[in-house]
């Protein structure tokens, strides 16, 4: 009897008792990357770009497939000397490879900046490839940087990149010799800036949805295009001649513009 | 008498050799010092308020590389709290320098002027390899016909005044970088850096300046007035951006810049008298400004003479299109015939031929 009582008891006497406390679920941190980079570095996974990053020559940092990368938009005005902008960046004198591809791409995609930043405004500043710059970069998408991919005197090849929302999406200037394919570039304000003597050759590839220009070949640019179509952007090509093998205009408000010469 | 020769050849060759005047580690001049000839800084050297350094005509001084956190970056360096003065002549101009065999650009900290009110002046100076070049806080200077190259970054100042006169500012990672300054640049060359000029808060007056084949920008300044006449501003990626400012352009020569010759957003701006030519996207971007633009020389640029991208319409004065035919300006000009959301342009009878701007800047330009 007295153990039956005890029976009932008990499941009453742990049913009053208080609930247990709720276990805390504290995930780890995620890496940082900033700074400079030493020797031959090679990173994975999901990490937070928590300030400006520096490649100097004869250091090299990987990416390997389905990396993740966070990047955290600057608080400050500041540029130190070194860098090109106050807002964070990837600067590479040395290597950069990005290794990912379709089913696992790299991905550098902006957090959520502290103050409020009108719409279309970048969020970072892209990825700067300088003088002596070595870059293969494939797999990759990167969204609402200044300029997606800047080329300065380097020799680099992109291959299967997205790139969206960016002010500018590939801006080369003398000097860059650039090798790209199956780039999608679409929502900034110009899609392909090219000036000076850079050399380009692209090939099925796509410029949509710019506010400006969706290509801009200035004179001394030499291009060899296959296969790229530039559609629905307000002009769809400025360049000297109208003349482009292997470039498709389609629905752009203005199909072309001349350099010194006004639309068609 | 061969003998009184010998003994003072065989005296003269036991002298020491022209002493190096040497700094280590952190140190303070606590008066006035003068210095010529070598002097080497193996540290952080620090001009106390109310003392004088002077440097003599031909002195080298050499910094020595030290990085204590292993960004590649050097850190030796002056700090000036009393008065700088470093007067070479063009013969002799004097030289700072890194200590190293094959220095590059970084290679040791900077001249800073922190707190130093009096009237530093460097004058026929050569300043090369630093991290900064010429830094001021707080500061006032003048730096005359001296040459900065191969530094990452030529000038900064912050809550100073300074003033450049006839200087070539050549081969920096960046040129001049300011906040909350008032600055002067006359008759100097800024060339083959990324940026020529940038600056905030500040007051720019620039006047027969060279500016050319900069990447980025030749001139960007934000909640800042600029005054600019006769300068030559050429080959740059982008010419004068002014964003919340107040500027007043005349007869300077905007040419073959990559993208827009000038762009100015919610400003107030004069621009007479001008040539802005042969710039890629546009001569003038104008997004939300007011102000008056009038016998400049507008013609020949890439897309646009000008394009109004505020959504107020734009009243301009009597430029000159590269042509008299309304058709073919209304072609030179973006605005609510082409892009409903942007105001109108209106324009007064357009100049019949090419009007004589830009043509100070030639007189005025360094050679």
């Amino acid at each position: 009897m007295r153990f039956l009582y005890l029976a009932f008891l008990l499941p009453l006497l742990i049913s009053c008792a208080p609930p247990p406390s709720p276990r805390l679920y504290a995930p780890p941190p995620l890496p940082r990357l900033s700074g400079v980079i030493h020797g031959q570095v090679e990173v994975s996974g999901e990490m937070v770009l928590a300030d400006d990053l520096r490649i100097p020559a004869g250091s090299s940092l990987t990416f390997a497939p389905g990396s993740l990368v966070w990047v955290r938009p600057a608080e400050s005005t500041k540029i130190f000397p070194e860098y090109l902008s106050s807002l964070t960046e990837i600067l590479v004198y040395g290597t950069l490879r990005i290794s990912g591809n379709r089913q696992n791409p790299v991905r550098f995609l902006p957090l959520q900046p502290i103050d409020p930043v009108a719409d279309g405004d970048p969020l970072w500043a892209g990825i700067e490839l300088l003088p002596g710059a070595v870059a293969s970069l494939s797999g990759f998408e990167l969204r609402r940087a200044d300029v997606g991919l800047l080329v300065q005197q380097a020799e680099v090849s992109f291959s299967g990149g997205r790139l969206t929302g960016c002010r500018y999406g590939l801006l080369l200037q003398e000097g860059s010799r650039l090798t790209a394919e199956r780039m999608d570039v679409r929502q900034g304000e110009v899609g392909l800036f090219c000036s000076g003597d850079a050399v380009l050759a692209l090939s099925d590839s796509s410029f949509s949805l710019m506010d400006e220009e969706g290509l801009y070949l200035d004179r001394q640019c030499t291009v060899r295009l296959r296969q790229v179509v530039s559609r629905r952007n307000d002009v769809g090509l400025v360049a000297v001649d109208h003349f482009r093998p292997g470039l498709t205009l389609v629905d752009n408000r203005l199909p072309r513009l001349y350099l010194g010469g006004g639309a068609p | 008498m061969t003998r009184l020769l010998c003994l003072v050849l065989l005296l003269a060759s036991c002298l020491p050799a022209a002493a190096e005047t040497r700094y280590s580690g952190e140190q303070t001049l606590w008066q006035d010092t003068v210095w010529s000839g070598d002097v080497l800084i193996d540290g952080i050297l620090t001009v106390a308020p109310g003392v004088r350094l002077e440097i003599r005509p031909g002195t080298a001084v050499r910094f020595t590389f030290f990085d204590s956190n292993g960004d590649g970056l050097g850190e030796h360096e002056i700090f000036i709290q009393g008065r700088l003065l470093a007067l070479g002549t063009a013969e002799q101009p004097i030289l700072f320098t890194s200590a190293e065999a094959v220095p590059r650009p970084g290679a040791w900290g900077a001249i800073n002027m922190m707190a130093s009110e009096d009237d530093n002046l460097l004058r026929h100076c050569v300043v090369e390899y630093a991290y900064r070049g010429f830094h001021a806080h707080f500061g006032k200077g003048r730096i005359e016909d001296s040459l900065f190259r191969r530094n990452l970054r030529a000038f900064q100042f912050q809550d100073s005044t300074v003033k450049v006169s006839r200087c070539q500012v050549l081969d920096n990672f960046n040129g001049l970088q300011f906040r909350d300054a008032t600055v002067v640049l006359e008759q100097c060359r800024i060339t083959g850096g990324q940026w020529a000029i940038r600056g905030i808060y500040s007051d720019l007056t620039l006047t027969g300046c060279l500016i050319e084949n900069n990447r980025i920008n030749a001139v960007s300044l934000r909640e800042s007035t600029l005054v600019a006449e006769a300068n030559r501003i050429a080959g740059n990626r982008r010419g004068i951006f002014l964003q919340r400012g107040k500027g007043t352009l005349r007869g300077n020569r905007i040419v073959g810049n990559a993208e827009h010759g000038t762009f100015f957003e919610d400003s107030e701006v004069i621009l007479r008298d001008n040539r802005i030519t042969a710039n890629g996207r546009a001569g003038i971007r104008w997004l939300d400004s007011q102000g008056v633009i009038a016998g400049n020389d507008l013609s020949g640029n890439g897309e646009y003479a000008l394009m109004n991208d505020g959504s107020g319409d734009l009243q301009v004065g009597s430029n000159w299109w590269g042509s008299v035919d309304e058709k073919r300006i209304d072609q030179l000009i973006r605005d609510r015939r082409d892009r409903p959301e942007t105001g109108l342009v209106r324009y007064a009878a357009p100049l019949s031929g090419k009007p004589s701007a830009g043509t100070t800047a030639k007189r005025l330009l360094p050679e």
